[in-house]
């Protein structure tokens, strides 16, 4: 089987576009589990938070804080003090880059959590 | 806050030379404006020199002990004021000097330890080293392993114990220089190791248990090639900027930290030059903030 060169993956060209200035400044790294060339999982990993993407086309995401959240409200509530803008920034320009697949699969996970993050980016707030 | 600046602009004895360029263009890149602009004073920054008249042909490793003597000199009056000191340094030989700096400073018997971040162990001796490049050799020069003349001109009255010496980054050593190195008390972590779970800390809180003292060691090269590509030893899987940042604070935040000195900088090479200037202007910036001396721990997540 040929080996491809995982930064020409269409996923791990996205989370760059969108988090390379992140990974620059030392916030952010993107870190995939994969070195076939098919980034089975990739993970955006900060000090506070790791947003976690998982097959491609995108089959599921979610996002893991230290905090415990309840509902949905208080999941929002968790990520508007652990996100900064600069890095919401990032998710919406992601999710975008992604044709929405970000958002869809963030609610798809059924996460308080991963809901609430799919409400901020989708209200780009 | 204030942090003072050591340049040490040499490769190896020569000045403004390849990485001896680094230190100067850290600070026309803006360094200390960018310090400044975070609240870190950094006052003018003194460069560590080798005079014609000391210099001595054919002997280098003496002529970089003669260089360390005077950067010895300079690291003693700055870490004297107890603000925090950084040493921007050409290679990896200015630490002999760093460290002679700090035995003048604390004393020769000062219980000082070294943490070493760097992608090599630079642990090898005359005997061990394929190549004989003295930029691999500090660290075994530090233990006492090699070098008397080096570190007699430099001054460093006694050699460093080596239970008091932490390498973390490592990923490229030398197969002899590995046995010489497993062959002590030295602490090896890998790359690999370090780069997510909790054993660089966990190493780093025991070390710092048994000493008063650190000197904190980072060669770029530790971050990963994409990030200097200019490196002139570089070595695959590097940490990112977030990984380094991670470990630097970590160290300053003992409390114990008495100089951070960064080395193996070339910011020639055109664009790769400058994206290697730029992660090590954003690593200072990431770490220097948290920094504020001797005493008084400062906090890892600031």
């Amino acid at each position: 089987m040929p080996m491809h060169d995982i930064a020409d993956h269409p996923l791990i060209a996205s989370l760059h576009d969108a988090f390379g200035d992140l990974v620059e400044d030392g916030i952010v790294d993107i870190v995939s589990g994969d070195e076939s060339g098919e980034p089975a999982i990739c993970e955006v990993q900060a000090d506070t938070w790791t947003l976690v993407l998982e097959g491609w086309p995108l089959e599921s995401a979610w996002i893991a804080i230290d905090d415990d959240v309840s509902d949905v409200e208080s999941g929002r509530a968790a990520l508007e003090s652990t996100l900064d803008r600069r890095e919401l920034v990032a998710m919406i320009a992601l999710d975008d880059s992604l044709t929405g697949s970000l958002t869809n699969s963030l609610r798809d996970s059924g996460d308080d959590l991963s809901v609430a993050l799919a409400e901020m980016i989708a209200a780009g707030t | 806050m204030s942090v003072q600046i050591v340049t040490v602009p040499y490769r190896y004895d020569e000045p403004h030379d390849g990485l001896g360029l680094g230190p100067d263009a850290l600070l026309r890149a803006g360094l200390r404006q960018r310090l400044k602009a975070m609240g870190i004073d950094t006052g003018e920054p003194v460069a560590a020199s080798l005079s014609d008249d000391e210099r001595e042909d054919g002997k280098l490793a003496v002529n970089i002990g003669k260089l360390g003597r005077d950067t010895a000199s300079k690291v003693a009056s700055a870490v004297e004021t107890r603000s925090p000191v950084v040493v921007l340094a050409g290679d990896d030989t200015a630490a002999i000097g760093v460290l002679s700096g700090l035995q003048q400073t604390y004393g020769a018997g000062a219980n000082i330890g070294l943490v070493w971040l760097d992608a090599h162990a630079d642990f090898n001796t005359p005997e061990t080293s394929y190549s004989g490049i003295l930029a691999g050799m500090p660290v075994a020069i530090l233990a006492g392993l090699a070098g008397p003349l080096w570190r007699e001109a430099a001054q460093l009255r006694a050699p460093l114990s080596t239970d008091r010496i932490l390498l973390a980054g490592v990923r490229d050593m030398d197969e002899k220089e590995e046995i010489l190195l497993r062959s002590t008390d030295v602490r090896i972590l890998t790359a690999n190791e370090i780069r997510t779970s909790s054993t660089f800390e966990n190493a780093v809180d025991r070390f710092a248990m048994h000493v008063d003292f650190i000197a904190l060691h980072v060669d770029l090269d530790l971050l990963d090639p994409s990030l200097v590509p200019s490196a002139s030893t570089p070595s695959p899987n590097g940490l990112s900027i977030r990984q380094a940042t991670r470990l630097v604070k970590y160290v300053i935040a003992t409390g114990k930290t008495a100089v951070l000195t960064v080395t193996s900088l070339n910011p020639g090479a055109g664009d790769r030059g400058t994206r290697s200037v730029q992660s090590a202007l954003t690593l200072l910036e990431n770490t220097l903030g948290s920094w504020t001396g001797i005493g008084g721990e400062a906090d890892a997540d600031a």
